[in-house]
């Protein structure tokens, strides 16, 4: 049936009330941008930290392609550029390799691209242009530094490189210059299409699968990240190759996607967790905060809503009212939370991604489905909060609304005290016992803070330098070559002769060893281009003939890598079987099996030995068959081994003056020293200086750098806790601010009658103040409590978890707390009293009663 | 593309249709329930079951229309209770009327016997004059009892000086109170204004001094003020007479109500009621107050502005 | 003849035994349309909850409340807010009026709640009887217990409702004032045919009524019907 007409009054009316209750407003809007705000920031956090981590990722792997399409013909690259599955295609083609002296380091291609490849391959020009004549490159800085040019376009190059097995040479312009990582492991000068055409003349591009010279290889990308694997095969399919063939099978096709973009690589479910905790937390805060402000103020008006009702106003029209209002502060409340809590979360997301892996935060794009969540979230709060007073008013009926008071008056009045002070005290801790709801909420709100305050900074308390220190280095000072890394195959990538010379001559260094590692080039081209299995076969150069007199084949890979210790670093070894003798060690007919510790040097896996002491070995080193006894098996720091931890293994370990028999002239891989006395600094400042030299080729891994790895990881914990209480603690004085305020507007008629039957403007104070410090004091004794608790049990728990944590208990970050909620409370009421309580204003309120 | 703009028109035709198919059963169940009351209200009930309670347009039509349905039901009743009451009051008046002329019909009967000594018939024609005169005084009522009842004349109150009404008022009745040596004392508020009917008012007014100067003795003081309160003019005609008990104050009022003590004094009862009448028909009204042995207030309560 | 309101065995009872308190206790009555009936009591006889049940502010205990043929306590709470707005004009004795709101708002609420557009002309002349003119746009904290009852009574009158029931309405005002807002009430109640019940304390101004109804102790103790003629309500006689 057609509905009366009578919508507009009650937006008229609801208007009206909006305008008469101008602080509630202030404080409900506040409390909306603050609940606003802390789900986006932390929204925004979370976003931006995933963003980075992919953006990182994309940017190790060099490509922000989705999928690689290698080595293919002519055909099938123009057909498949045309496949419109792809939102981009990005094409290479191959033409030769660099062959400069000066670019030995680093491999360094010669390549022709389209302009989408060199994009998505951030190849970000500098300088220049891309290079369109024939005699025209693209190369980048780090390239043109190793060819001793500067960095310029128009500068002249002697480029002389290798086609197809073809060795040729000519001057090259540079017209284009773009940005070099530092420790790249490869470049591609990219040269024109004239300059590829013309020395491509003779050779066609190979179409049965081969890199050669004019290989093609297409980097694309799909519309859409979700099931790549599944976008993969079709696309494949559609371009007549099968999919799933293995090589030397028919339509095989070298085609990968990017592990960057791997569904793997989402965010981890204990993050997910973290942040679902954090969310379902500040939505419980941001619930408790509004439903508490909207409904202390909805009750004020409920005398109100009583007269409106008595006058014909239907519990509808009142329902009405009420939302209207709501969505009124939530239209003023909400925008503003998003913007603050974006700027917020944008401000914060580069601190806290400081302490992480990632250090080169994105500027994060807002993203409307954050926004959107915390818009709703805010005002299915507020909505919910209205409900409240709204059913209560319903179960009412409009005489009951009338006489409606608020439900503060105090019942017990006539306590009788002897002294004064006292009886101040049990009418303030009547009125707190009088509402038990309400002084729940801020009870518990505020102890929330303190709560976590204190269970944060516990953990991190727990957080033992000692033991992580222990667990990350072998030494004072781990130095090795710049470049050195797990993978790392060439010999170039040892410590400099000059490094060791300048390091001996050092009267601080209290003790020092190196370590060295065998690889012999002859031995990878062979074991490698033959063996595409087992990453580490191409450095497992000591090849086990036998064990005991059979064959060992025991593990998939072939051999065993050798190192060998000095003297210094055998005593960094833990035995796990056998005795470490260094006078049979040194007698040179014994062996060593080392694995490395897992786990931060927590633990070792015992199964990864596969020789005993007393085991006798034949093994083939560097060509020589050579035979051993097995000493023993001992775990070290894998800083030792290699510079992380790359996949357990178990290697053999030669004392380094046989090691040095064998294989005259070598240099180590790792130089360690420790520092004498309080040298500490000094050395470090040396090892810095010396890192910085142009030519000096070493980094170095001091405790000082895991030191504040540390100090980094636990102030990220530390500050985390800090914000958190930090914005419960906010609500919780919110909400206590709210208590007060709301005690002290439904009891100013009270007061006043007080005041005319005798009660000083002083007690009237204290009663105040002792209200104030009473919620304060309990939340604080509720609060050490549930501390205890957790930290006996959560914090204790997450310690076990952790390697490097010592538990202890603790409630020292409580203890310092409660003393500063009190006084603010304090402040706050004291405050709330001289605004509120002043003599004319109580005159005013109680005219207009 | 065509296709999609097919199925959104037929979509936004389906909903035209669905649209003006609800209008009409609006409508027809709107109607329904006007005729229903419009029915109940030609059958003349008296509580008849709406939907007053709900949310609905409908509903304030059906609350209005019982409204002005129940305006006309209680006016055509008042109307009937008028008629009934000039019925009765001509019928007191005509039964006012019988004595006097039983009376005059009796002293002319005397009168025309011839042995009547001329002492006698000089004294029957002066009651025979005091019956004429309460006839003309009935007459008089009657018409203008008539005249008001009937509607012939309407009252039309409009907005003027309170002085002349006083003063005119004062005029008619000086002779009267020269004759009782009653001293009229009358004071107004400059400019004081009230909404009333200038010739009826007089006459209202008229009959409250009237009533004062018969009830007040010789030698007594009859003052006359006229001021404002909140809302009205009042017009307060205080006497010097004997009072009036507080049981009496409505009794005055009515018609043909004479003080069983004053029977002597010639009247008939209805100067009150007509004052009382006249008054009430321009939406002021009329109150006494009174002391025993002391002398009564009677206040005209004329509205101060329309 | 025509009864608007009807009240059956009305009984409201605080408490429970034994410390049972019986606010009102049986009572019934009978309202007829357009008669102007006071009921009179000391305070605490539970007039004033009589006239709460009358307009569906409260729930009796037992006992029904009749207007016009419909049971108000079957109604729903929406329901009956609606009919109330409809039918029923309250004056209370602490006025209740909107804090938020002004005079003027204030008279015209019962109207807008009902999307009803305003009789100007019959509002002007309430307003300016009740010399409110000036006040209109006056919060009621800014205005004298006098000036609220007042806007009181004017917002009770403004919607013309069938019914209008009156809890003190002239407690606040001198007693020639009294006189005069309720002769006011009356010459309008009667110009639109309105039924009106009020309470008071106050012989003097419950007689002005058609029907005074004494109330004592939550039971009614006397009914007199007063032959009382003001103005030109010819219909008293016999």
């Amino acid at each position: 049936m057609l509905s009366n007409n009578n919508r507009a009054f009650v937006r008229s009316l609801s208007w009206n009330c909006l305008k008469t209750s101008k602080n509630r407003n202030i404080i409900a809007v506040i409390a909306i941008i603050l609940t606003t705000m802390l789900f986006t920031s932390l929204a925004t956090i979370l976003e931006g930290s995933e963003q980075t981590s992919k953006e990182q990722m994309i940017r190790t792997s060099g490509s922000r392609f989705m999928m690689s399409v290698k080595y293919i013909s002519q055909e099938a690259s123009d057909e498949l550029m045309q496949d419109p599955a792809f939102s981009k295609v990005g094409k290479l083609q191959y033409l030769g390799s660099a062959e400069n002296q000066e670019l030995r380091k680093i491999p360094v291609d010669l390549s022709w691209a389209n302009k989408t490849l060199m994009d998505g391959f951030f190849v970000e020009l500098e300088a220049g242009r891309l290079p369109e004549r024939e005699n025209e490159v693209l190369a980048d800085t780090v390239v043109l530094e190793m060819l001793g040019v500067p960095a310029k376009t128009g500068v002249k190059i002697p480029l002389c490189y290798e086609v197809n097995g073809e060795h040729r040479q000519k001057t090259m312009k540079v017209a284009g210059v773009y940005k070099g990582e530092a420790n790249e492991s490869g470049s591609t000068i990219y040269v024109s299409r004239a300059f590829f055409d013309q020395e491509m003349a003779g050779f066609s591009v190979p179409s049965d699968g081969t890199a050669a010279a004019g290989s093609i290889c297409l980097y694309v990308s799909f519309p859409s990240e979700k099931d790549l694997s599944g976008q993969r095969r079709q696309v494949l399919r559609n371009a007549g190759f099968d999919p799933d063939a293995r090589l030397d099978e028919p339509g095989f096709v070298i085609a990968n996607i990017n592990p960057a973009y791997d569904d793997g690589n989402t965010a981890s479910p204990g993050l997910m967790a973290a942040a679902a905790f954090m969310a379902l937390v500040i939505v419980l805060a941001g619930y408790l905060i509004i439903s508490n402000i909207f409904r202390i103020s909805m009750l004020k008006d409920l005398r109100m809503y009583g007269q409106l009702k008595t006058i014909g106003a239907s519990p509808k029209q009142l329902r009405r009212l009420m939302v209207k209002q709501a969505n009124f502060l939530n239209l003023i409340g909400i925008p503003l939370g998003l913007v603050l809590g974006y700027m917020l979360g944008k401000g914060l997301l580069p601190i806290i991604m400081r302490a992480t892996v990632y250090d080169d935060v994105r500027e994060i794009e807002p993203r409307l489905l954050v926004f959107a969540a915390s818009a709703v979230f805010s005002f299915i709060t507020v909505r919910i909060s209205c409900r409240k007073p709204i059913k209560l008013m319903a179960r009412m009926s409009p005489i009951q609304a009338l006489r409606y008071q608020g439900n503060e008056a105090g019942k017990n009045k006539q306590t009788k005290g002897r002294e004064s002070k006292h009886r101040i005290f049990r009418l303030a801790l009547s009125n707190f016992t009088g509402n038990k709801g309400k002084s729940f909420f801020v009870v518990l709100s505020l102890s929330l803070s303190i709560v976590i305050l204190n269970s944060v900074l516990n953990f991190a308390g727990c957080f033992d330098r000692e033991t992580y220190v222990r667990g990350q280095s072998g030494a004072d000072f781990v130095v090795s070559h710049l470049n050195f890394g797990p993978q790392s195959e060439s010999d170039q990538n040892v410590v400099p002769q000059g490094f060791l010379t300048e390091a001996s001559k050092r009267r601080d260094v209290e003790k020092e060893g190196a370590v060295y590692c065998y690889q012999a080039p002859d031995d990878v081209t062979e074991s490698v281009m033959s063996e595409s299995e087992g990453a580490y076969d191409g450095v497992s150069t000591a090849k086990l003939q036998t064990v005991n007199g059979k064959p060992y084949a025991l593990r998939r890979e072939m051999g065993k890598m050798l190192f060998a210790f000095d003297q210094e670093v055998w005593k960094r070894c833990k035995v796990i079987r056998g005795h470490l003798d260094m006078e049979k060690l040194k007698t040179g007919k014994y062996v060593v099996e080392v694995s490395e510790f897992i786990n931060n040097g927590q633990d070792y896996e015992e199964s990864l030995f596969s020789l005993e002491p007393g085991d006798q070995v034949e093994a083939v080193i560097g060509g020589t068959k050579l035979e051993y006894e097995v000493l023993a098996n001992v775990v070290v720091q894998p800083m030792i081994l290699f510079s992380s931890s790359m996949g357990e293994g178990a290697y053999l370990a030669l004392p380094s003056e046989e090691y040095l028999k064998r294989f005259p002239g070598r240099l180590p891989i790792h130089y360690l020293m420790d520092a004498k006395g309080d040298s500490f600094d000094d050395i470090d400042a040396f090892l810095r200086e010396y890192e910085g030299k142009a030519q000096a080729n070493i980094k170095y891994t001091s405790t000082e750098k895991i030191v504040r790895d540390f100090k980094g990881f636990k102030g990220i914990y530390a500050s985390t806790g800090m914000i958190l209480a930090a914005i419960f603690g906010i609500i919780g004085l919110l909400n206590l601010l709210n208590v007060i305020l709301a005690s002290a507007v439904a009891r100013q008629r009270e007061f006043a009658i007080m005041q005319s039957i005798g009660m000083t403007r002083k007690q009237l104070r204290r009663l105040f103040i002792i209200e104030g410090i009473l919620y304060s004091a309990v939340a604080g004794v509720l609060s050490l409590a549930l501390a205890s608790i957790l930290s006996l049990t959560v914090v204790r728990q997450l310690c076990g978890i952790e390697w490097f944590c010592a538990y202890h208990f603790s409630l020292l970050p409580a203890v310092i707390l409660i003393p500063v909620y009190l006084g603010v409370s304090a402040a706050m009421a004291f405050v709330i009293d001289w605004i509120w309580n002043n003599g004319s204003v109580v005159e005013r309120l109680r005219i207009s009663k | 593309m065509n296709d999609l703009l097919f199925y959104i028109g037929c979509g936004m035709i389906l909903c035209a249709i669905a649209g003006a198919i609800l209008l009409r059963w609006y409508l027809v169940t709107y109607t329904k329930r006007l005729l229903y009351c419009l029915d109940e209200m030609i059958t003349g009930k008296n509580n008849f079951t709406i939907g007053e309670e709900e949310e609905l347009l409908m509903a304030k039509v059906e609350v209005r229309l019982r409204q002005l349905y129940e305006i006309l039901r209680q006016e055509k009743e008042q109307l009937q209770k008028d008629r009934a009451s000039l019925e009765s009051t001509i019928s007191d008046i005509s039964h006012q009327v019988k004595t006097p002329m039983t009376n005059i019909n009796i002293y002319q009967e005397l009168l025309s016997r011839d042995d009547l000594p001329s002492e006698r018939r000089r004294e029957f024609l002066q009651q025979m004059n005091t019956q004429v005169n309460r006839l003309d005084a009935l007459m008089e009522s009657m018409i203008q009892m008539s005249r008001l009842e009937v509607g012939i004349v309407q009252v039309a109150p409009v907005l003027q000086n309170v002085s002349p009404l006083v003063e005119e008022a004062v005029c008619q009745i000086a002779l009267k109170a020269k004759e009782k040596q009653i001293q009229i004392k009358a004071t107004c508020v400059p400019d004081l204004k009230a909404v009333f009917d200038k010739k009826w008012t007089i006459e209202a007014l008229g009959n409250i001094l009237d009533n004062g100067i018969k009830y007040t003795p010789a030698s007594g003081l009859m003052t006359i003020t006229a001021d404002r309160t909140d809302f009205f003019v009042r017009i307060r005609v205080a006497d010097t007479g004997k009072g009036i008990m507080e049981a009496h104050y409505t009794k005055i009022f009515k018609r043909f109500y004479r003080e069983e003590d004053v029977q002597q004094e010639e009247g008939i009862g209805l100067g009150l009621f007509l004052a009382q009448e006249i008054i009430g028909r321009q939406n002021g009204y009329i109150d006494v107050k009174s002391q025993l042995g002391e002398g009564s207030v009677f206040s005209i309560y004329l509205p101060a502005e329309a | 003849m025509n009864g608007i309101l009807k009240a059956t065995d009305l009984k409201k009872y605080y408490g429970t035994e034994p410390n049972i308190t019986k606010a009102l206790d049986g009572v019934s009555l009978e309202v007829e349309q357009g008669e102007f009936v006071s009921i009179i009591g000391t305070s605490g006889s539970g007039k004033s909850t009589l006239l709460n049940m009358l307009g569906g502010l409260d729930v009796p205990t037992s006992g029904s409340v009749v207007i016009r043929g419909k049971e108000i306590g079957a109604m729903k709470d929406e329901q009956l807010c609606i009919f109330r707005r409809r039918n029923i004009g309250f004056i209370f004795q602490d006025y209740n009026l909107v804090p938020i709101l002004n005079a003027y708002q204030n008279i015209v609420l019962p109207i807008e709640l009902d999307g009803n557009q305003v009789d100007q002309e019959h509002l002007d002349k309430i307003i300016h009887f009740l010399h409110l003119e000036e006040k209109l746009s006056n919060l009621p904290g800014s205005l004298s217990g006098g000036q609220q009852q007042r806007v009181a009574i004017a917002r009770a009158l403004a919607s013309k409702p069938a019914i209008i029931l009156a809890d003190e309405p002239t407690g606040n005002l001198d007693s020639k004032t009294s006189q005069d807002v309720l002769n006011l009430l009356k010459v309008t109640c009667r110009q639109f045919h309105q039924t009106l019940v009020m309470i008071t304390h106050n012989p003097e101004i419950a007689l002005l009524a058609d029907r005074m109804i004494r109330i004592e102790d939550g039971k009614i103790a006397g009914s007199e019907k007063e032959e009382r003629t003001i103005g030109g309500e010819g219909h008293a006689e016999q």
